[in-house]
This record gives structure tokens, sequence and C-alpha cells, in this order.
């Protein structure tokens, strides 16, 4: 008999219900989400794509009245949330990238430095190592060799976002949230952070918060399309939104609604 | 038609506000320099009051020595105390019951009259803590006035940071601490550094919380923990309310005001530099 060897995915979530107070935000989320590959979450403003990374980064509880009121989070097999490596390790696993680019208030250096410093305690000569192989990744180490010294808020908003993936990279995740990083961003720094995607994927998981949807389709290979703290469709991006059968997604990706 | 009348007329009334709000400082700033200038010079600054009345003569150098001192010693301790107990209701206190109480008190205290503040602290340093007629009773007086007035300064300067550079930074895995001290104090310095100007600038100027805590008219020995001092504001009050010498308490209040210009300068210098 032929065995089939199907690996375990990165994350299983069950059921998964998360409340602000009395407000129920998710309402019994399931789904599976592989390694290393890019897994896009569509869907309209407030239906609970911010909420699932904040679940997954365990940075829920930072919002207030945020909790999780029901459900399971599996990663590699384990509960996430009372996962044994604790909360500030598996922060530094599952990485995240906000939707506006926020540099902390120190040279660009220390700032691509600034969480792996923590957890590592790097001397300073391999920290200015460790920092350009991290903005080399980011496509940024030629536009700032020259001035790492300086504050990170002096560059544009599409470097800063750029400096704040490096800064998550840097803590080596394994897994890289990104909360509709490119937002805030022209085209140009857009297909930038496009590019750096689809490059990442080759070594760790992507979980993209996007409104776009062509973004969805030249970025990611599974999605999740939200609606009203619920998955109305997943599967392969192409199938989606391709064909989405839900009603209300195949409005949106149609552009008559959303 | 009626529209522009009063778009006129609130422009006006805009443009006479902004004068009166510029023209009353220089206005002063002129007067004191005025008034105050024919006595200042290098000896008034670098000598001891003298002549009868004592204070008619010399200078002041022990009332500059005196405030300097006071200031010093304040700082010292309401800074550290004033910018923990904004941390602890800004980052650990997790009642919003409490939050809302202990803000409602500090903002009572930080405006309680400054002559109160002088009866406590003879009530409490300078009979009950036996510390006496002191520097040091004084510069304790001192802290409690500028305690509410940085501490409300630093929990505003707090609140300002986004909520968002507290989740990018935790999110990375590091621990309470690090986000504190790397990030939400260096963001918030240059306002907490208002504070203290502010503070610094209510604490010298007042006469009344020293008043029966550390002042005296005269005192010709150094600067020690344990005796009273000479500060600008009492000598001035003295120099005014005995009729010793009009022409020494402008030249006084002038050294007063010089020397709050000068440390706002220096912060706003500092400020400028921590922002860029």
């Amino acid at each position: 008999m032929e065995s089939t060897n199907t690996p375990t995915p990165l994350f299983e979530i069950r059921d998964l219900q998360v409340r602000y107070g009395d407000m129920k935000v998710l309402h019994g989320i399931n789904t599976d989400m592989p390694a290393k590959e890019v897994t896009a979450i569509l869907g309209p403003s407030g239906c609970g794509k911010s909420t699932l990374l904040r679940v997954l980064n365990r940075t829920l509880k930072l919002t207030p009245m945020a909790r999780v009121s029901g459900g399971t989070v599996k990663y590699h097999g384990e509960n996430l949330l009372q996962h044994p490596l604790g909360e500030q390790q598996i922060r530094k696993r599952i990485g995240i990238v906000q939707q506006r680019p926020l540099p902390f208030p120190m040279s660009i250096r220390d700032n691509v430095m600034f969480g792996a410093d923590y957890h590592n305690k790097t001397s300073s000569g391999k920290k200015n190592e460790q920092a350009q192989l991290y903005l080399e990744k980011v496509g940024l180490w030629n536009e700032v060799k020259d001035r790492l010294k300086s504050p990170g808020s002096r560059l544009s908003i599409g470097q800063q976002q750029r400096l704040c993936i490096a800064r998550s990279l840097a803590n080596r995740p394994e897994v890289l949230l990104m909360d509709e990083p490119c937002s805030a961003l022209d085209p140009d720094s857009t297909a930038k952070i496009e590019d750096l995607i689809l490059k990442l994927q080759e070594e760790i998981a992507i979980v993209i918060v996007t409104h776009n949807l062509a973004q969805a389709r030249r970025v990611s290979s599974n999605c999740l399309f939200f609606l009203n703290g619920t998955i109305a469709e997943q599967g392969k991006t192409a199938e989606v939104l391709n064909n989405p059968v839900h009603p209300s997604v195949q409005a949106i990706v149609m552009g008559k609604e959303g | 038609m009626t529209v522009r009348i009063g778009n006129t007329l609130y422009y006006i009334f805009v443009w006479i506000c902004g004068l009166i709000g510029m023209a009353l400082p220089v206005g002063i700033g002129l007067y004191l320099l005025i008034n105050g200038s024919k006595i200042l010079d290098i000896s008034f600054l670098l000598d001891s009051p003298r002549g009868s009345p004592l204070g008619s003569e010399g200078g002041i150098l022990p009332a500059i020595l005196g405030s300097l001192s006071l200031t010093a010693i304040g700082l010292t301790v309401a800074f550290p105390a004033s910018v923990g107990s904004a941390v602890y209701l800004s980052e650990f206190c997790s009642s919003l019951r409490l939050k809302s109480y202990s803000r409602l008190l500090i903002e009572s205290l930080a405006g309680v009259p400054s002559i109160i503040y002088g009866l406590f602290g003879y009530a409490f340093f300078v009979v009950l803590l036996q510390m006496g007629t002191s520097l040091i009773a004084g510069g304790l007086v001192m802290a409690i006035v500028m305690y509410p007035i940085i501490l409300i300064t630093s929990q505003e300067a707090f609140d300002a940071v986004s909520r968002e550079y507290r989740e990018a930074s935790l999110a990375l895995g590091i621990d309470h601490t690090e986000w504190i001290v790397r990030v939400l104090l260096v963001k918030s310095f240059a306002r907490i550094l208002s504070g203290v100007v502010l503070a610094v600038g209510h604490a010298m100027g007042s006469a009344a919380p020293i008043l029966f805590t550390a002042a005296v008219f005269y005192s010709a020995g150094g600067i020690r923990l344990s005796q009273p001092v000479m500060t600008l504001p009492t000598h001035l009050y003295f120099l005014v309310s005995e009729g010793v010498s009009f022409e020494n308490a402008f030249g006084t209040a002038l050294v007063l005001v010089i020397g709050l210009l000068v440390f706002n300068s220096m912060a706003m210098i500092l400020r400028k530099n921590i922002q860029e």
C-alpha cells in the first residue's frame, strides 16, 4: 500500500471565536494554513481579517477588551494560545508587519536589529553585518548604506515599510503576517514589496491581509475570503477569484460591491 | 455681504488677540529690562547682599545659588517619581476607574495654591520630620510642586504615542521593559521635557512653597542641605515688602526671568535635537 505523506499544516484553526467585549467579531473560523506558501486574506473592512492576524501573533490581548472566546489554533500541531514556547518566543517566530510603517525612534541600523538584538544579544560588529543582510533582503541596502546611523523616520513611507519588514525578518520568523502592508504606498513601492513577498515565500510562510484582489492574485497561492467574521470561501486563489460560489464574494469579485 | 462683514470683524478680533498675546510678554520683558538693567552687572551677580538696610547694596549670588539648588533637588526627586507614576498609570494600571480617579487627584494637586504646599511642607518636613527650615525641606516641597505638572505632561506624552507602536514593538517578542525604555520613553521625551520646563518655571518663580520651609532673608554661608538658603523670589519679596530697594528688586526679577529664559532655550534646543 502506498503511504500518503501529507505534511502537517502550519496552522490548524478550528471554530475560532473572538470577542471585543460583548461584540463577536470572529464567528467560528475553520481553516488550515500551509508552510512556505503565501495565503491572502480578503474581505471588506471590519470583517475580522486583522483580528485573525493578532490571534496568530499572540498580540490580541494588547487590544482592550479583546479575547478568544472559543475554538482552537494549532501551530505545528500544538495549541498556539498556550504554547510551551511562551508568548514572546511565539511573537518572535510569527512576525507581523503593520498597515502603517512604524519606524522606532532610533537609527536605521538599530531599527532593523531591534528585535533580533533583544533575542540574540548580537555584538556591535555583527550587528552591522546582520543589518546589511536584512536590508539587502528587502532591497533597501543600496538606498541607505551611507546613512545607517540616521533616524528611520527620515526614510520615505515606502522605504519605512521595507525597513519594518527587514526588522521583522531579522527576528528570523517562520511566518510573516502582513496587515495590508501596501495600503499606504505608491505603485512603485507596492511592486517592490510584492517582489519581496514572492522571494520570501521560498523561505517562510506569509499571510497577507489585502483589499486588493489583483494583489492577492499576483502574490498568493491560497486565499481566505472573509465576510462578517466568517470565512465565506477558501481555496486556491485563482479558483476562489475566478469562480466564486458565495453570492457576496461573486459581487465583490465582479466589482458590483465593495 | 453680511458674511463678509462678519469675517472681517472676526479677522480683526483675532489679530487684536494675537497682538495682545505678543505684546504682554514683550511689554513685561521690556519693563523689567529698562528698570532692572540699571543695576545689573557682574558684581550684582557675584556679590552678596550688603548695606543698611541689608540688600540695599551688593548683589544676589546666594539667592541665585539657593534657587538653583532648590530647583535641582526638586527636579532630582520629582522627575523620576512623576515619570515613573505616569508609566505605571499608562502601561500597568488596568483599572479605568483607578486611572480616572488618580487623574482627577493629580489635576487637583496641580491646581492647589502654592502657599498650601508651603504650609504642608512646614508642618510635615520642618516640624514633623524635624528637618528644620533647610535646603532639603524646601527642595522636597519644590519636588511636590513639580510632581503633578511633570506627571500630567508625561501621561499626555505617553497617550500621544499611538497604540500601534506598542503593538509593533511587543509583536517582535520583546518584553515590556524594553518597549518602555527604548521606544515609549524615547518617543515621548520631547513632550516630557516640555513638562519639565513648565514645572521648573513654576517652581523657580514661586516664593510661597519655600517661604516657611527653606528661605531666609540673609545667608552668608555656603549651600548645605541642613541650612536655610536665600532664593530669588523670596529675596525679591523681602526687598519690596520691606521697602529696601526697588532698583535691586527689579534687578533680581530680571535675573530670575533671564534664568528661566536660558533654561527654556536650553530645553528647546535639546528637544529639537531629540526630535531630529
